[in-house]
């Protein structure tokens, strides 16, 4: 029984990450039609800045990785996305491509192509014990973070007039312009909302890892993608439920996979994913239905 | 109020509206009547900033709206209500008409907007908290319509609020529209029916293909050229453009 709580505390916590970086990509998706590639270049920022940081006081790390990220975010609105506004999504996506590559190659211009330790989060790899059940505090780091933000973004998104302005706009943004819900101010807050979820997904990759390498976003950030198809493309909370259910398929098929095919487990996870496309073609949650085709 | 001159919108090669020009008074209402294609839905999208104007000039109360964004554009006085209404079906009622707060600095001025558009449409707070696309088609267009009062508009500018409805609906909406006609709420409606636009125009302009045919006073258009400016032939009253 112990066994299986800790299996599932692991899932909480690995679907958790998938779910902050498909909340990212989702919220921009939802505005701009952007699948931002670049997003996973965001934790890969975030990341160095922590392994730049290391050894100051935690707080200062966070602030510091939090107003990178955000500014790195938002200058990428203004810089790359802005004078593409009225492009077609192909265009978009090209343009997150090239972003993601410039982020990279100045990483590797700066600090080399090696993998570096950070000297972050060890205080959290030593475990508590409730009952039979030993707990990382990693683990509940990690879920306590994800539920943190996860609820912080559903009253932001519910209970704040930018929330609502995001959600109409992501619903049709053509008439949320014609109420007068200024178009750049929008997206803006989007990026940095994107922004504050990369950071944190950051933390957690650091925190797991325990050091960065250029391109360290790559594998999280696809499976973000995944997660927001799979949810339904514009719908959060189809990126959130998806994402809980890629890191519960990652860790199930890590527990029921023979050993020897234990180093396919993806190729078995993905393949489940093509399983649930084939029954949901329009991803898990109905989403916020694109009313208007027009994005910007 | 509201003066379009020589206005011309092209959707790529396609010239879909040709030196189209429009008055609009203080407390007028005035329709713009057409068959299906003549270029009317296009000309308040370019009027609202949607689409661009390939020439011509838009102004209201003597301020240029050419060139304008459409959220700039709904900030110096012109709203619209596109054409299927545009309800963000996953927001309540209540959160539909607040996004139109964005616009008003006063929030007390727009709290009073507020009570009196829900007596002007009673349903908006019975039903406020519910989602917008659970309401029928009707309630659907008034809250359209209360959303784009909301905004405080000098002219607001209406794209066939009467589509899709059924006929006792479309009755009641027009009642609703006479009685802010009473208000003196200066109105650009779209209209295809002639029979409507007659019922609620103070003037009417008639579009086909593109252009401007013919306008005049609503009692002064005589049927007979309505139905020449339809089929493409020169009317003998009213002003043939």
């Amino acid at each position: 029984m112990s066994a299986i709580i800790q299996h599932l505390i692991d899932a909480v916590s690995l679907g958790g990450i998938y779910a902050l970086a498909a909340l990212g990509i989702g919220l921009i998706f939802g505005i701009m039609g952007l699948i931002n590639f670049a997003h996973g270049n965001f934790f890969m920022i975030g990341a160095y800045v922590i392994f730049l940081m290391s050894g100051r006081p935690v707080l200062i790390v966070a602030a510091t990785t939090l107003v990178v990220v955000i500014l790195l975010a938002l200058s990428s609105d203004r810089f790359v996305f802005r004078p593409l506004r009225g492009a077609g999504g192909p265009t978009l996506l090209i343009a997150s491509f090239g972003l993601a590559y410039l982020l990279e190659n100045i990483i590797l211009m700066i600090f080399g192509g090696r993998p570096k330790a950070v000297d972050f989060g060890h205080g959290l790899v030593e475990s508590v014990t409730i009952g039979s059940v030993r707990i990382s505090q990693l683990d509940i780091f990690t879920i306590a973070t994800t539920a943190v933000l996860l609820t912080g973004l559903t009253l932001f998104l519910r209970k704040t007039r930018y929330g609502t302005e995001m959600r109409a706009a992501a619903s049709d943004f053509r008439m949320a312009r014609l109420l007068g819900i200024r178009a750049n101010r929008v997206v803006a807050t989007a990026f940095a909302v994107s922004g504050v979820l990369a950071a944190a997904v950051s933390f957690l990759l650091v925190a797991q890892t325990g050091a960065v390498i250029p391109g360290m976003g790559l594998i999280p950030v696809l499976f973000a993608f995944v997660a927001t198809i799979m949810g339904g493309l514009g719908s959060l909370p189809g990126a959130a439920l998806a994402g809980f259910i890629l890191g519960f398929g990652s860790v199930g098929l890590q527990i029921v996979l023979p050993h020897d095919l234990v180093p396919y487990r993806d190729a078995f996870l993905f393949t489940l994913v093509v399983i649930i496309y084939a029954l949901f073609p329009g991803g898990l949650m109905s989403g916020l239905r694109r009313q208007g085709g027009e994005r910007v | 109020m509201l003066d379009v001159r020589d206005l011309s919108v092209d959707y790529g090669p396609l010239h879909a509206v040709r030196e189209v020009s429009i008055h609009v008074s203080a407390s007028e209402v005035v329709c713009l009547v057409g068959p299906n294609g003549a270029g009317k839905s296009t000309t308040t999208l370019a009027l609202s900033g949607v689409l661009p104007l390939v020439s011509g000039s838009v102004e209201l109360e003597g301020t240029r709206l050419t060139g304008l964004s459409p959220e700039e554009i709904v900030r110096r006085g012109l709203s619209l209500v596109p054409e299927g209404r545009h309800i963000f079906s996953d927001l309540t009622v209540r959160e539909n008409l607040s996004l139109a707060a964005g616009v008003r600095g006063d929030s007390k001025a727009f709290g009073r907007d507020l009570e009196h558009v829900s007596k002007v449409f009673p349903f908006l707070e019975e039903r406020r908290n519910q989602r917008g696309g659970t309401l029928s088609g009707g309630e659907q267009q008034q809250l359209a319509i209360a959303r784009a009062l909301l905004t405080s508009p000098r002219l607001l500018v209406m794209d066939e609020p009467a589509l899709g409805l059924a006929p006792v609906i479309v009755q009641q909406l027009y009642e609703v529209l006479l009685d802010l006609r009473r208000e003196g709420v200066t109105m650009l409606i779209v209209e295809q029916s002639m029979e409507r636009a007659m019922q609620v125009a103070d003037r009417l302009y008639v579009m086909v293909s593109g252009r401007v045919v013919l306008s005049g006073r609503s009692e002064e258009i005589a049927a007979s050229d309505l139905k020449k400016a339809y089929f493409g032939v020169k009317s003998e009253r009213g002003d043939v453009q």
